[in-house]
């Protein structure tokens, strides 16, 4: 029998296509997260020391959106993140909001050097209640916690306040220092785990749904014993 | 997600949903109006930010669809769990169809889910689950007390709730199944490939908390996403240190030795297997056209040709109804790319199994992948028919694949026509049976769901068989019984078809259409090989820096059960001791034990670290048993199989340990065949032994 090189080749392509796909669904759950503050609070720098453990002073303000994808392993299970960050200013706004009805998790964040940014954070929160799914988790982040007492415009005790007020978790964090980034994004993953756990409202028919979306090849054979759970 | 809602042109202009919500809001920007940052320039976005923010949407449309077509993946396996389900739940075991007697045996057990009567194999234990998951873990607190039981069907289905993210949603996400394969090829490399490319860190193996399943075709399933999960960890291992990882297997006969693969770290791969040479240049988008001339020159029947897309999907999308193919376009996301790439891969039920077969055989990882576009391959699939009329009994439509890197043969029924009616209703109720000749009668049976009530059923099931080599491959014929259950009595024979499996090519997917012929006695040469126990994937790896041998033992295959029911309980007993007179020290592990019934092909993915004895340098002294063991209902253990490794053992065995001391850090894979030792008392001794000697075992992961 001869063989054609060509399928060969063809197969190989596919194979590699097909090994980074596998490779690519190696996790057990996915998570988007959604970065969220008004304008050079530090939402990307904060995304790039998590995501790259990189950081870099010089600003650029970020264009509508961006993301990045990091796996993690958290209480036994691997995690595929995406985490979206987003642009602050208001013009991208339509942009930014559309992503927030995708989104498990939210980083509120702003500036403890910039009253504006911590006033904002009430406009925020009512972004996430219009825009985003009700049992999305939020932490409040007060960022660049490595600035020194005289830069500081916003206490401790009133972002803590805020947040008690808001029902939001809260930390104090540095992307530049690396002070509770990742702790933010550990205490994030949890609080959606947590919430995933005690997710009650199961719909047994999952797969049985698909009966109107998946094709079956006609034959009837649905009554012949099939779970029907 | 959000593509979902069909919003791709999101940044354009919100919703008349969102702004009647902000109206609504007596809070946030609708009312103050001014904001500090607020630009002049405010809703205008300059024609190079819009190509920014393009791409990153498409970077974004990649990863959803890849959730999608992981969840569709999900999604299938759960319903061919479903489709696999036999018995009714009121006096049969939903999953097994097990009958529950009144007085004798266990008392069934009700799902939680579905309220439906199961056997005690077929349900989980869902606090137990639960707190192994540590996803549930409030849930089960609480109810600890009581415990609660789930079929396997429902405990999939929440596993599947959880995983897909439709928790969240409160319902399913939108997902692609596995035959849409092609939409997703097609609409990966429309998109400009992401500068970002992300490489994870080798995870472990896929999912160790997923409860394993004794049902045949879901612990066939999850083999697959198991398997991958492996080989991604060893193959990306494999680019980190500079293709330092050796993964091997080898047909028991070594004839095969040209099937083994190594790293090679150079982008282009070369793999030969048998006469088959497949070697691929690096750039594989011009391959493209190639492809297709040179599969239009193999096939009999069916041409695949590049963009001739209807015609060739009904050859050789494995007989899907046309009007099946019509309507699954419409239901696809874009319609555009379908018809284009549907040429490329035929949308076969399995061909994500499949692919991901051949994807994890290959062990050559390049990173640049991510960057570089290259097609998906096609299969050419050959219709072998001597059906003209269909004869007295009928006929039946089946495809083999055998796939020589994975050795697995991969046979999936499709339907049967025009059975003989074999109940006085003037219908039957066929299922098929598969038998590997020559071989033992019980490790080589396997069946399909039964269909009630009908001539002309579908089955569209694939059934594996694993460890399969060359030489069985050239030795061996599949016999394929349809056979008409009935509920009370023996069951009827309907009518066989034998092929001769020399006939298949590698990684060819051959339809066989065929008609049936009446009984045939076997020949004494098609029947039990006395000396057949089964066979057992498993890696080894010397770890210098703690003198620890790590064994993984994969897989299991055609396990012949010793007990005297049908039923195989197994459990794998790995021994290491020093093979000197003297030495009675015994390091000794054991996986888990596999309640699966009537599973001969049970995947472990267990790992077990054994501490070398005087330290590492004596690892060459060592010896490794390893065994199979069978449990029986009343208790007692019965050795299945065993193997022995070290310097004293010979051929395939002698290969692996030399490959695994002389490499120390690398993983090394093979396939081995189980034999009954002349010593049985030895190997039993020695497993006891290991009872009083156990050494804390590491979580089922593999850790390198």
């Amino acid at each position: 029998m001869k063989h054609e090189a060509g399928v060969e080749m063809a197969n190989s392509s596919s194979v590699q296509q097909q090994q980074k796909d596998a490779a690519d669904q190696n996790f057990d759950f996915m998570f988007k997260l959604l970065i969220i503050g008004n304008s050079s609070v530090g939402k990307t720098s904060f995304l790039f020391r998590y995501a790259d453990d990189s950081f870099t002073s010089a600003f650029v303000s970020t264009v509508g959106i961006d993301f990045k994808v990091k796996t993690v392993c958290r209480q036994d299970k691997r995690l595929k993140l995406q985490i979206w960050d987003t642009a602050g200013q208001e013009r991208y706004r339509t942009i930014t909001t559309a992503y927030y009805r995708g989104a498990m998790g939210f980083i509120l964040m702003y500036d403890i050097t910039n009253q504006d940014s911590f006033n904002s954070v009430h406009d925020w929160s009512t972004q996430i209640k219009t825009y985003s799914w009700d049992n999305a988790q939020v932490i409040m982040v007060g960022n660049k916690c490595d600035m020194n007492d005289e830069d500081r415009t916003v206490e401790t005790e009133q972002g803590q306040k805020l947040a008690d007020q808001l029902g939001f978790e809260f930390f104090e964090a540095s992307a530049k220092d690396n002070i509770n980034v990742t702790e933010v994004f550990e205490k994030l993953v949890d609080l959606i785990c947590d919430k995933m756990s005690e997710s009650q409202d199961f719909d047994p028919n999952i797969g049985n749904a698909s009966k109107g979306t998946r094709l079956t090849d006609g034959n009837a054979d649905g009554g012949s014993g099939g779970c029907a759970c | 997600m959000l593509s979902q809602n069909g919003q791709n042109n999101l940044w354009v202009c919100p919703s008349d949903r969102h702004l009647m919500l902000r109206s609504k809001l007596d809070a946030g920007w609708s009312v103050r109006g001014i904001q500090p940052d607020k630009k002049q320039h405010s809703h205008s976005v300059s024609p190079e930010e819009m190509v920014h923010i393009k791409r990153v949407i498409a970077r974004a449309e990649n990863i959803d669809v890849s959730e999608q077509k992981r969840i569709g993946s999900m999604v299938q396996q759960l319903e061919s769990m479903r489709k696999i389900a036999r018995g009714d739940g009121v006096t049969r075991c939903i999953l097994c169809s097990e009958e529950f007697r009144k007085f004798v045996g266990a008392s069934p057990l009700i799902c939680m889910d579905c309220k439906k009567k199961m056997c005690q194999k077929c349900c989980v234990d869902f606090s137990t689950v639960s707190t192994l998951q540590n996803v549930q873990r409030k849930h089960s607190n609480k109810a600890s007390k009581s415990t609660t039981w789930l079929c396997k069907i429902c405990c999939e289905s929440r596993e599947v709730w959880k995983r897909s993210g439709a928790w969240f949603f409160r319902g399913l996400p939108k997902y692609i199944l596995p035959e849409q394969n092609p939409v997703i090829v097609a609409s990966r490399y429309d998109v400009r490939p992401s500068n970002n490319v992300y490489v994870y860190p080798p995870s472990e193996d896929a999912n160790p908390h997923k409860p394993a399943f004794g049902q045949q075709s879901s612990s066939r399933t999850y083999s697959h996403y198991k398997s991958i999960g492996r080989r991604r960890s060893s193959s990306s291992e494999s680019s980190d240190n500079d293709g330092s990882v050796i993964e091997r297997r080898r047909s028991r006969n070594a004839s095969s030795s040209s099937s083994a693969i190594s790293n090679a770290s150079s982008p282009s791969l070369a793999v030969s297997y048998g006469a088959m040479s497949l070697s691929s240049s690096t750039n594989f988008g011009e391959d493209y056209r190639l492809t297709s001339a040179f599969s239009r020159h193999g096939s009999n029947n069916s041409n695949p040709s590049l963009g001739v897309s209807p015609q060739r999907r009904r050859v050789s999308g494995r007989r899907k109804k046309l009007k099946k193919t019509a309507m699954e376009e419409e239901n696809l996301p874009k319609n555009d790319v379908t018809e284009e790439s549907s040429s490329t891969i035929p949308p076969t039920k399995d061909s994500l199994d499949m692919s991901s077969l051949h994807s994890s055989g290959v062990k050559q990882t390049n990173d640049d992948s991510a960057s570089s576009p290259h097609i998906g391959g096609s299969y050419i699939e050959r219709v072998y028919t001597d059906v003209d009329n269909a004869g007295p009994l009928g006929s039946v439509e089946f495809t083999a694949l055998h796939d020589p890197i994975k050795l697995a043969l991969h046979v999936t029924v499709i339907r049967a026509r025009n059975l003989k009616a074999m109940d006085l209703n003037g219908f039957s109720d066929p299922y098929v049976k598969l038998h590997l000749l020559p071989g033992s009668k019980k490790s080589s049976k396997m069946r399909t769901r039964t269909k009630f009530k009908t001539l002309n059923p579908n089955f569209d099931e694939t059934l594996t068989y694993w460890g399969i080599t060359e030489s069985d491959m050239s030795k061996r014929k599949l016999r394929l019984m349809v056979l008409d259950e009935d509920r009370f009595g023996h069951n009827d024979f309907i009518g066989e078809v034998t092929v001769t499996l020399r006939h298949l090519t590698p990684l060819e997917t051959k339809i066989f259409n065929m008609a049936l012929d009446y009984h045939h006695t076997l020949k004494k040469s098609d029947e039990e090989d006395d000396n057949e126990r089964g066979r057992l994937l498993f890696s080894l790896q010397f770890q210098e820096d703690d003198s620890t041998l790590l064994v993984n033992i994969a897989r299991c295959a055609g396990l012949v059960p010793v007990a005297r029911n049908n039923a195989i309980d197994p459990q794998v007993k790995v021994c290491l001791q020093l093979d000197e007179p003297g030495s009675n020290e015994v390091m000794c592990e054991k996986t888990e034990r596999k309640k699966s019934t009537r599973n001969t092909n049970p995947a472990f993915q267990t790992s077990v670290k054994l501490p070398i004895i005087g330290g590492g340098n004596n690892l060459v002294k060592c010896r490794l048993d390893i065994s199979v063991w069978d449990k029986d209902s009343f208790g007692r253990e019965h050795l299945v199989g065993a193997l022995e490794l070290g310097i004293k053992s010979k051929g395939n065995e002698l290969r692996h340990w030399f490959d695994c001391v002389k490499h120390p850090g690398n993983i090394v894979e093979m396939w081995h065949n189980l034999t009954f030792p002349p010593d049985p008392e030895r190997i039993s001794a020695l497993a006891s032994a290991g009872k009083r000697r156990r050494t804390p075992r590491l979580p089922r992961k593999f850790v390198s």
